[in-house]
């Protein structure tokens, strides 16, 4: 049967692999979460420990080695002979040995991942697996109460030596004294502690002692001011080059739109400032009948024209007078001829507007700064060789940390009709936790008024918002943090400073083991701790408390190790040395994988000339690694353009970890076959689960039609040989040849089909950080070609440089060199 | 050779350089603790930075004047050193101690690593001033 598909890979000498893709037609359904039944584990269901790794287990001996074909689940595989591996799914952490903890509700792994799910107990042995030991943290993702209760009480029980927060893993000496998991210091428990809720039977069962994850309602000592109100600055570009693209017009209608959406009280206000060739400022006062403009032409000094009062807009009083703005707004500046952009005086100005109060500012921008403070000269190509990834001025960054200090953040929107030396200029967004969105020119012509735009605008103005976040991140004693990578301010060893929270951001941590860990405890303590003002003036502190098991086990640990979160956080660490040299953070990422493939054959596996073997949890490594290196963001490729280069950097550390996973390696689906027995019904929602395929195009079958998810686009690409019915169900035409050759959107038809394909879609779109555009293709037309790029298993596109086979070829020699 | 007064001048120089280089080590060692913040330690370093480097240059330029090589010899990897890490300070970076890369453990260590070196460095070449102007005293002494 297999060997009719054409080019269909011969089935691995064990058979049954995981993930063969099912031939067309057929009507096989893969169990996505095996261990669950076959439906994801809903959430609070992780007190059941489906991956508990053998903490233990013995090591296998070089002769069973050689059948390492065996499917169990902690064995080497053979990755050059198994030839579809696809990733496992998200486990939950292990829970710590012991009967205290058996109630105690884990961490959610959607929002915290560790590296390794089982820690080494020395530095010596997490310095031979050669992983790197870390987090990844989403400190503000929005869950539903029940996964992270809110208390109210205001008793908040904290160790007196470290500060640590009362959490599930603490030790009970006796019903008045507890023992800190983190500083190991005995503490008293407050009476008011109890007192807070006596109708709980035991104190196990209160919230802070079962739930990895609280919220705290901080008390007064927490705030160091009060609530200010929210205020929001939009720093829009108008001139000649943004005028092409419609920026003023789309702002200003998605802004009318969603002016009482904005998040806030009822205090609530914003503030509008054009740039072009000077600073224009909008004045709107209770008893004019329109608002002023006001233009600033002195750059290098960019003071207020009139107090902040009359230029912050109270959203409530002024709606009527800012909807007809914002109508007037784009015709003010419809012919323009302005060519210069005085961005960085603009930003002075905007920071005039917030200081003292904090806020969020956006800037919108379609052209290089070229006048006025932080004026930018463009490259020039004849002198630079290779990639420019690093800033070429510091004024933004310290423009940065001055907005950090006010507590305001700046993101940027930027639209790529010519360089914007986003390098630069992105920098005054990742020290003050603010984020880029880039849309270059390829993606659409008139890109400012695609849906793309539109929609992601519409998210980031409606999405949940905190002001002055700090956060602190403690571990337990023999763990130390040596680095975090992110959009934010690294204030102190352990605290981070992040004017605005939104629930994408995430946060990595590298940590590492200061020589031993104490032999009396079977498990570490991180806590993170988020103290943070909601919109609506409350001062809350989000406390996350993890506990990992440790062994001394080099067997244990490579089981332990989560793929996905350790792909991520090498990510970051090469993006963080990407700017100083793009060779480098590639010879970084091969040598992480190569150190580890030679420390686990040294260890565990032995070596062999013909095979190369890989722990089985570690067994898609290669691939992710594949995807990394193939990335817009390290490509080696001399065609790409400098802003399409850092925008790729950005978003690894900007978007959250499944976003960002699928950006690295794309899913493939196919939908043609999309019926009722991929769907499960979860909570009244039908949810999809079709088989996800391996990302080459050996998978692509031309007469299927397939589903490329690449985390920031989607691609639908229609085989030549679709049956017809297929096509007219999908997109109304009669016919394959019928169809355009490219178009960017699916229709939504009356028919199961199609029905079943959009929410799929929407499905796989609804927690997304960023809108995903999609975009249809023929398998015969020329755009094609952008699909095919992004799988990644294959090579020799254009823009990617190894493919998977090279690579593990590469690795293979690598590691079996010396 | 030189006077005994020049050689003055250079102990001199060489302790204002100890200091410099110690209260560099009090500083990070300060920040590892969280005593100061970010912003404060890169603002005091970077004060530092340009007439450590300047002072130093200068004086061992002096040496060329006078003609003892070999104290020139011994100073000319400081200076080498100084001039690559000033100029591999990339325009974006705010100094070359950057406060929003400085609590990165890997940085912190090279820089400390970087500034016991020069300790080290700068208290040898005290002795060696030392001993030079004693050597030049007694020559004095033997002449008159």
């Amino acid at each position: 049967m297999q060997a009719q598909q054409p080019g269909r890979y011969p089935p691995a000498a064990h058979g049954g692999a995981i993930g063969q893709p099912p031939p067309p037609g057929s009507t096989q359904t893969r169990q996505l979460y095996p261990q669950a039944g076959g439906h994801p584990p809903a959430p609070g269901q992780y007190s059941q420990n489906p991956h508990q790794p053998a903490v233990g287990m013995v090591t296998q001996g070089m002769a069973n080695m050689q059948m390492a074909n065996q499917q169990h689940a902690n064995e080497a595989i053979n990755i050059l002979a198994e030839r579809t591996v696809l990733p496992p799914q998200p486990s939950p952490f292990p829970k710590p040995p012991g009967n205290d903890f058996r109630a105690v509700t884990m961490a959610n792994p959607d929002y915290v991942r560790s590296t390794l799910r089982v820690v080494p107990t020395t530095r010596q042995l997490l310095d031979t697996c050669r992983l790197p030991l870390g987090l990844l943290i989403q400190p503000f993702k929005q869950m539903p109460a029940t996964e992270i209760p809110l208390i109210r009480h205001l008793v908040m029980v904290r160790c007196t030596g470290c500060r640590a927060y009362f959490n599930p893993f603490v030790s009970f000496l006796n019903s008045h004294q507890w023992q800190c998991n983190l500083c190991f210091r005995t503490n008293e428990v407050p009476d008011s502690f109890y007192q807070a809720d006596p109708r709980a039977e035991n104190h196990r069962t209160r919230p802070e002692l079962k739930c990895c994850a609280v919220e705290y309602l901080a008390p007064r000592e927490y705030t160091t001011r009060p609530p200010p109100p929210a205020a929001y600055v939009f720093v829009i570009e108008a001139t000649a080059a943004s005028q092409r693209v419609g920026l003023v017009e789309t702002v200003s209608k998605i802004l009318s739109k969603n002016l009482m959406s904005l998040p806030g009280d009822t205090r609530r206000q914003i503030s509008i400032i054009t740039y072009g060739r000077g600073v224009t400022f909008y004045a709107f006062k209770a008893n004019a009948v329109q608002p002023q403009m006001y233009m600033v032409n002195d750059l290098e000094e960019t003071g207020l024209p009139v107090p902040s009062a009359d230029l912050g807009v109270n959203v409530e009083e002024f709606q009527d007078m800012l909807v007809e703005f914002f109508e007037q707004l784009p015709i003010v500046h419809q012919s323009t001829t302005e060519s210069d952009n005085c961005l960085g005086s603009a930003i002075q100005a905007a920071f005039q507007l917030v200081s003292g109060l904090g806020g969020r500012v956006t800037v919108f921008q379609a052209s290089m700064p070229n006048i006025g403070a932080g004026a930018l000269k463009e490259a020039d190509p004849a002198t630079t060789k290779g990639p420019k990834l690093d800033a070429s001025a510091g004024f933004y960054k310290e423009q940065s940390l001055e907005f950090n200090q006010n507590h305001a953040a700046v993101d940027v929107f930027g639209f790529g009709v010519k360089p914007l030396d986003l390098a630069t200029t992105s920098g005054v967004c990742k020290f003050s936790s603010g984020q880029v969105y880039y849309y270059s020119d390829q993606d659409h012509p008139s890109m400012a008024q695609s849906g793309r735009f539109n929609r992601d605008l519409t998210h980031y103005l409606t999405r949940p918002i905190g002001f002055e976040a700090i956060m602190r991140l403690r571990c337990s004693y023999g763990v130390s943090i040596e680095s975090f990578f992110g959009n934010f301010f690294h204030r102190g060893s352990d605290v981070l400073n992040m004017p605005n929270l939104n629930p994408d951001l995430t946060v990595g941590v590298q940590l590492t083991i200061e020589d031993t860990l104490p032999r009396k405890r079977p498990f570490i303590s991180l806590q993170s701790a988020v103290l943070y003002t909601t919109h609506k003036g409350e001062r809350r502190t989000r406390v996350t408390t993890i506990a990992i098991p440790t062994s001394a086990n080099a067997m244990d640990v490579f089981d332990g190790a989560d793929v996905e979160a350790v792909t991520l956080l090498v990510a970051r660490m090469a993006t963080s040395s990407a700017p100083t040299s793009l060779a480098d953070a590639r010879e970084g990422i091969t040598t992480c994988m190569v150190d580890c493939l030679r420390s686990y054959q040294k260890s565990i596996a032995g070596q062999s000339p013909t095979m190369l073997l890989v722990p089985r949890s570690l067994s898609t490594l290669p691939l992710f690694f594949t995807g990394l290196l193939n990335l817009v963001s390290f490509s080696q490729s001399k065609s790409l353009l400098n802003d399409d280069r850092v925008y790729g950097l950005r978003l690894l550390d900007q978007l959250p970890v499944g976003q960002a996973m699928r950006f690295i390696y794309p899913c493939m689906y196919a939908l043609h076959d999309l019926g009722e027995e991929h769907t499960t019904t979860r909570e009244n929602v039908l949810h999809y689960s079709p088989t996800r395929l391996q990302a080459s195009m050996v998978c692509l079958s031309p007469s299927g039609i397939y589903l490329l998810d690449a985390g920031i686009t989607f691609y639908v690409w229609i085989g030549q040989s679709v049956a017809n019915e297929v096509i007219i169900d999908l997109f109304d035409v009669e016919s394959f040849a019928a169809l355009p050759e490219t178009q960017s959107y699916l229709p939504l038809l009356e028919n199961p089909r199609s029905v079943a394909v959009n929410s799929f879609v929407k499905q796989l779109r609804r927690h997304s950080a960023l809108h995903a555009p999609l975009f249809m293709v023929r398998a015969d037309s020329q755009s094609s070609h952008r699909m095919l790029q992004r799988l990644v298993d294959d090579g020799d596109h254009g823009l990617q440089d190894y493919s998977y086979y090279n690579f593990l070829s590469r690795l293979h020699k690598a590691s079996s060199g010396k | 050779m030189a006077g005994p007064l020049f050689f003055c001048a250079q102990l001199v120089d060489s302790a204002i350089q100890l200091f410099f280089t110690i209260y560099s080590i009090i500083t990070l060692s300060d920040i590892e603790c969280d005593y100061i913040n970010a912003q404060e330690c890169c603002k005091r370093l970077n004060q530092f930075v340009l007439p450590e480097m300047v002072l130093h240059g200068f004086f061992s330029i002096l040496f060329l004047f006078t003609g003892n090589w070999i104290l020139l010899a011994l100073n000319l990897p400081l200076i080498v050193w100084h001039v690559f890490r000033y100029q591999k300070v990339s325009k974006g970076r705010l100094g070359v101690y950057d406060p929003t890369e400085i609590h990165n453990r890997a940085n912190l260590r090279q820089f400390q690593r970087e500034v016991y070196a020069k300790l080290g460095f700068h208290l040898i070449l005290f002795f060696v001033y030392i001993y030079s102007l004693v050597v030049s005293l007694v020559g004095m002494a033997n002449e008159a």
